[in-house]
């Protein structure tokens, strides 16, 4: 199940853009994943495939600082989307921020699932990802049966 | 010559006071004259005034109404009250609505008068002075703030990018493969980046205020030692003794960074030539407070330096990557937490540090 997951990356950084999409494809954990450039960009994306769950990502990897509009500017927008959206989703927050204001508000977003660390690292997104599938199988577990 | 000139206004319903008060000081002071409180606003109004003095007893309005009435417009504007001896009413209300710097018996005295102005502008400068130093000082603060979240972000970003490429290269050839290159650039970036996360450690440590928050010391120090893995590497032997029963509560940021240094400190100082290179930490969280020991067999600390390891940028030895300021960040959180360290060392079989952190339960 796992490589089949569809990831978007907010970044204004390419180069991690690059590294964050190679290190998911080493990881096993996607071969689909689409990078941002911009929060403006993510959230057209998702507005505008609200209704598709087949393009909707099943994770969302987002940067905190970017010139603009930032990570935290994204969270505020994705709590208007609608609520079937936003169910779909998980979202990871990934920053080099050492900002403890930063890490208290990413903690304290009801949309972050998880806050990591750059640079990335093969176990951290391993075990991240792993928790959020056996969440998922225990949500989903009673029902397929 | 006149630029120095104190502004003086005085406020009075007679046209001879107002005459008399001019002549007697115009030589000395910029003297402004007012026969009604509302032709005293529009002085006030066009012109910075330091000093206003008024009679008490006018028609209109009396002295105290008339300073009630621009005290929130201009509160720094020292105000000085004439009024006659029997009027005990007229000076209490003075002191309690008008806020008047000082009160003056009629017939006024030159002499008198003149050392109030004089102190009274005094008091005025000095106001202001602070009032500027205090707004100098918030600004300062202010872009110290910003700038410190921007470097800890703009310094790091690109590193963090430099870092996050060497990791894949890793991947990918296995362990930097047989480059002799990468490994010095990885050893670098690292040493940038410790430094990096020091400065921003000891900033935040130093602004922000303590905060209190449920800490299990075993998760913590289990999060440390994964953390510290690629420092480490597997050749450390760890022994971990942690007793904890109860609730503690501190301020978590603080105390992590507390064990991180000391805890990197005793795998980055160690004998490359020991049989085995050991870190142990033992932790006894008791109902008042933690005590901390970690103690390492390592190249040990000169006992000429042992004073000197918590001062800012002091380095013992060259031996290794230090930047001078992970225990001057220690010493720092624990002053503020209210805790203690102290070290015993010996050149050649190791370090201990204690350390005591309060229990804010």
């Amino acid at each position: 199940m796992s490589a089949e997951m569809k990831v978007m990356l907010v970044d204004d950084n390419e180069i991690d853009l690059y590294l964050h999409e190679k290190m998911l494809n080493v990881a096993g954990i996607s071969n689909d994943v689409t990078p941002f450039l911009s929060v403006k960009e993510a959230i057209r994306f998702l507005k505008s495939n609200a209704r598709k769950p087949d393009l909707l990502p099943d994770l969302i990897m987002l940067d905190i600082q970017m010139p603009g509009l930032n990570g935290f500017d994204f969270l505020d927008r994705f709590e208007t989307l609608p609520q079937s959206l936003i169910d779909h989703v998980n979202i990871f927050m990934v920053s080099s921020s050492l900002d403890r204001g930063d890490l208290y508000r990413a903690r304290r977003s009801p949309f972050v699932t998880r806050i990591l660390r750059k640079p990335l690292n093969l176990k951290d997104i391993s075990t991240a990802v792993n928790y959020l599938l056996e969440e998922r199988d225990e949500e989903e577990g009673p029902e397929s049966d | 010559m006149s630029k120095n000139r104190i502004d003086v206004l005085f406020l009075d319903d007679e046209e001879n006071n107002l005459i008399s008060f001019k002549s007697a000081f115009r030589r000395d002071y910029r003297v402004h004259v007012a026969l009604t409180a509302r032709e005293a606003r529009e002085i006030l109004d066009q012109t910075e005034i330091p000093i206003v003095i008024s009679d008490q007893r006018m028609p209109d309005t009396t002295g105290v109404e008339f300073f009630q009435s621009i005290i929130d417009t201009y509160p720094d504007c020292i105000r000085i009250l004439l009024t006659g001896y029997t009027d005990i009413k007229a000076v209490v209300d003075a002191i309690n609505k008008g806020h008047v710097y000082r009160y003056l018996t009629k017939p006024w005295d030159e002499q008198e008068i003149r050392i109030a102005i004089e102190n009274g502008f005094s008091y005025y400068n000095a106001k202001k002075e602070l009032r500027e130093k205090n707004r100098k000082l918030q600004k300062t603060n202010d872009e110290l703030n910003r700038f410190v979240y921007s470097a800890s972000h703009d310094l790091r970003a690109p590193l963090t990018s430099i870092m996050g490429v060497l990791n894949l290269a890793r991947l990918e050839v296995g362990d930097f493969g047989d480059d002799p290159y990468l490994p010095l650039i990885d050893r670098s970036v690292k040493r940038l980046d410790e430094f990096i996360q020091n400065i921003i450690d000891y900033y935040q440590n130093i602004r922000s205020d303590i905060i209190r928050n449920e800490v299990d010391y075993n998760t913590v120090v289990k999060g440390i030692i994964e953390d510290l893995s690629m420092l480490s590497g597997n050749n450390i032997d760890f022994s971990v003794n942690i007793s904890q029963t109860g609730s503690f509560l501190g301020d978590s940021f603080r105390i992590k960074t507390v064990l991180v240094n000391i805890i990197s400190n005793a795998i980055k100082y160690q004998r490359p030539d020991a049989d085995s290179q050991k870190v142990s930490i033992d932790i006894d969280v008791l109902a008042d407070k933690a005590m901390i020991r970690i103690s390492d067999n390592g190249i040990g600390i000169e006992a000429e330096y042992v004073d000197k390891i918590f001062d800012m940028f002091f380095r013992a030895t060259q031996k290794n990557s230090g930047s001078g300021i992970g225990l001057f960040i220690v010493k720092e959180a624990l002053d503020k937490m209210g805790g203690q360290i102290d070290v015993k060392s010996a050149v050649g079989e190791g370090t201990t540090f204690s350390i005591e952190i309060p229990n804010q339960v």
